[in-house]
């Protein structure tokens, strides 16, 4: 039988895939098995195809991943390398951007014990290098098996000896060593940083300077240099244990100078005395004496009290405790005007002004002023002002004439500022960057008035030797016994002056303060306010006029 | 469809590298020239440093002392220059 035709299965495929048509020719019935098999195929390779491709995105994903890693991601390595350049310490600058405190690149130097050829050869030659050390220094050293530090900060004299020396044990590691540039100047602010101890500005910035901030002070170096030299040879002159002086922008509030003596050179923190660490015009408080009585006239002036016409007894002093009798020992006259109290610094007087006044009115005056509170300032620490226990009448009559209460003389130098810029109160600062602010507490009228006083002192009154030719200066004077043992000594004194300048528009005030100024060792009480602060004020602005107001005192003096 | 993800695999590698190798080469330039840069910047300090205190009034006033012997402008010169 021949065979005829192809078979032909038209329904034997379901025709949804269209390369299996319904018009598929089989040769025999086995194509229909084959045909099962290679569905079975596709349908495989299928599936190896979706998991190649999930390969692929995942490939495609991890590439766009690490494209973007090397974009950013190296970025930030980058910055964290350059700011690993710049992590030194801050620097800290005047008010004009001279360098005080900055770092300088130097050497420590270390020895391998474990790695000396020659211990007695080594130990005469460091001895010849390092001659302040012991003698068994070295010795001690060596005995143990370490690695030591001998010396930090070598000098390149000292490296270059060491160097020639080629003993393998002798190794040198980079480091910093702050130095202070102005030396003793600005040491009672920034203070010192050796290898482990900080204090004062370096210690209470220390965050902030580790991060490589700089920092700027209000003061200004050339003016601070002035006061500086001054106050020491007044030191030296008077005789004195330690002296303060501030000057201070009445207007901001900038402290311009602070010099506080004994102070210490920071480059040698080993050589510093405790006592003279101590920054005299932060950390002390004073029983100020008659320089404090310029409150009482504030009072008078601010409630408008008709004590400014009347005249007081001065005579017979005041019994003020019943076996302390209070007298004007300088004062001839029976009586006194208003403004003769404070001229010629009347104790009398100032108590008669007080007692009419009333407690009340002191302390409300005493709280505006921020006696009563305690100064922050930035990066410094200031002591809190003593105040009596108890503020009765028989205390507020002590604290009329400057005594009974202790203020520090940043905290005097700040009221003080309110009482001649206009009556604002303002806040100190060392701090060149931070802002300041004014809240009126007094009259423009009381300030005025309290001008015109202050000046009536300089010209006729206890202030006359704070005199400067060509500028108008406003001050009190202040002398207070110490008080040792709890008793007020007859020999020891504390004499101050405080001033504002140019006293028509004050500008600047100044305040110098000795502590146990002695004239003449045989007659030790006869140091004042006014013979030892006063002149010293006097030769100070006549230093310091022309690099603080050259402008004005020009105009001043061509007028 | 597979040749088309491989060879956009193997562009992206090939490009992937080079960005890289011109990453690499870019950071190097950049910290030569920052260590130059800093070793600049030392120098500019160290003499900042010398000058600061070569400057500091202290030190004018020794040296005007042994050498010069001028005095400040005071405030009676000023006082001087206005009667004249």
């Amino acid at each position: 039988m021949q065979p005829t035709d192809k078979y032909i299965y038209e329904n034997v495929v379901p025709s949804k895939n269209k390369s299996f048509s319904t018009n598929l020719r089989f040769n025999d019935t086995n194509d229909l098995f084959e045909l099962e098999k290679k569905k079975k195929l596709i349908q495989h390779t299928k599936k190896i195809n979706k998991y190649t491709l999930t390969v692929v995105l995942f490939f495609f994903c991890l590439i766009i991943f690490n494209l973007q890693k090397i974009f950013f991601a190296n970025n930030q390595n980058f910055n964290s390398f350059s700011k690993s350049i710049k992590k030194e310490r801050g620097k800290i600058f005047d008010r004009n951007g001279e360098l005080i405190a900055t770092n300088i690149d130097t050497k420590d130097l270390y020895i391998n014990t474990k790695k000396i050829l020659n211990k007695t050869e080594l130990k005469k030659k460091l001895q010849k290098i390092f001659p302040n050390k012991k003698e068994n220094y070295f010795e001690d050293i060596f005995s143990k098996k370490q690695y030591i530090k001998i010396k930090p900060y070598i000098t390149i004299n000292e490296e270059k000896q060491l160097k020639q020396i080629g003993d393998p044990s002798i190794n040198f590691h980079k480091s910093s060593k702050r130095i202070y540039l102005q030396h003793n100047l600005f040491s009672h602010l920034t203070g010192f940083k050796s290898s482990e101890l900080k204090s004062k500005i370096e210690r209470n910035l220390d965050e902030h300077l580790k991060k490589g901030t700089n920092f700027s002070l209000t003061l200004d170096l050339r003016v601070q240099h002035k006061v500086h030299e001054e106050l020491s040879s007044s030191l030296k002159l008077y005789n004195a244990n330690s002296a303060v002086a501030i000057i201070m922008d009445v207007n901001n509030g900038e402290i311009i100078s602070l010099v506080s003596l004994p102070d210490f050179n920071p480059n040698h923190p080993e050589d510093i005395k405790a006592f003279s660490e101590n920054n005299l015009a932060f950390e002390a408080r004073y029983e100020m004496g008659s320089t404090l009585k310029i409150f009482n006239a504030a009072l008078v002036y601010e409630n408008n009290s008709d004590l400014e016409k009347k005249k007081f007894k001065i005579k017979d002093g005041y019994q003020i405790t019943s076996d302390k009798l209070i007298v004007d020992e300088g004062i001839k006259k029976n009586k006194l005007n208003f403004k003769e109290i404070f001229t010629q610094s009347s104790n009398v007087g100032s108590i008669n002004i007080i007692e009419s006044l009333g407690i009340k009115k002191q302390k409300e005056l005493f709280e505006k002023l921020g006696i009563n509170n305690q100064i922050s300032l930035y990066g410094l620490n200031v002591v809190k002002n003593k105040l009596p226990k108890k503020w009765d009448s028989q205390a507020s009559k002590f604290i009329s004439y400057g005594y009974g209460i202790s203020i520090s003389p940043i905290s005097l130098v700040s009221s003080y500022a309110a009482l001649v810029n206009g009556g604002y109160k303002i806040k100190p600062k060392v701090n060149l960057s931070e802002s300041y602010s004014k809240n009126r507490i007094l009259k423009d009228t009381t300030s005025k008035k309290i001008n015109i006083l202050l000046s009536e002192i300089v010209k006729n009154g206890t202030g006359k030797k704070a005199n400067v030719n060509g500028i108008k200066i406003g001050g009190k004077t202040g002398t207070s016994k110490k008080l040792e043992n709890g008793k007020y000594s007859e020999k020891k004194v504390i004499t101050s002056f405080i001033g504002a300048f140019p006293i028509d528009k004050p500008k600047y005030i100044a305040f110098i303060l000795f502590d146990e100024p002695r004239r003449n060792k045989s007659e030790s009480l006869e140091s004042f306010g006014g013979n030892t602060a006063a002149p010293t004020f006097s030769r100070i602005l006549k230093k310091i006029s022309p690099i603080l107001n050259r402008n004005n005192y020009i105009k001043m003096n061509l007028e | 469809m597979k040749l088309f993800f491989f060879t956009n695999l193997i562009i992206l590698v090939v490009i992937t590298i080079a960005i890289k190798l011109t990453v690499i080469n870019q950071e190097n330039e950049i910290k030569i020239l920052t260590q130059k840069v800093t070793k600049i910047a030392k120098e500019k300090e160290k003499l900042e440093i010398d000058f600061a205190y070569i400057s500091s009034p202290k030190k004018l006033k020794e040296i005007n002392d042994k050498e010069f012997k001028l005095n400040p402008i005071q405030q009676e010169d000023w006082i001087n220059l206005k009667k004249k």
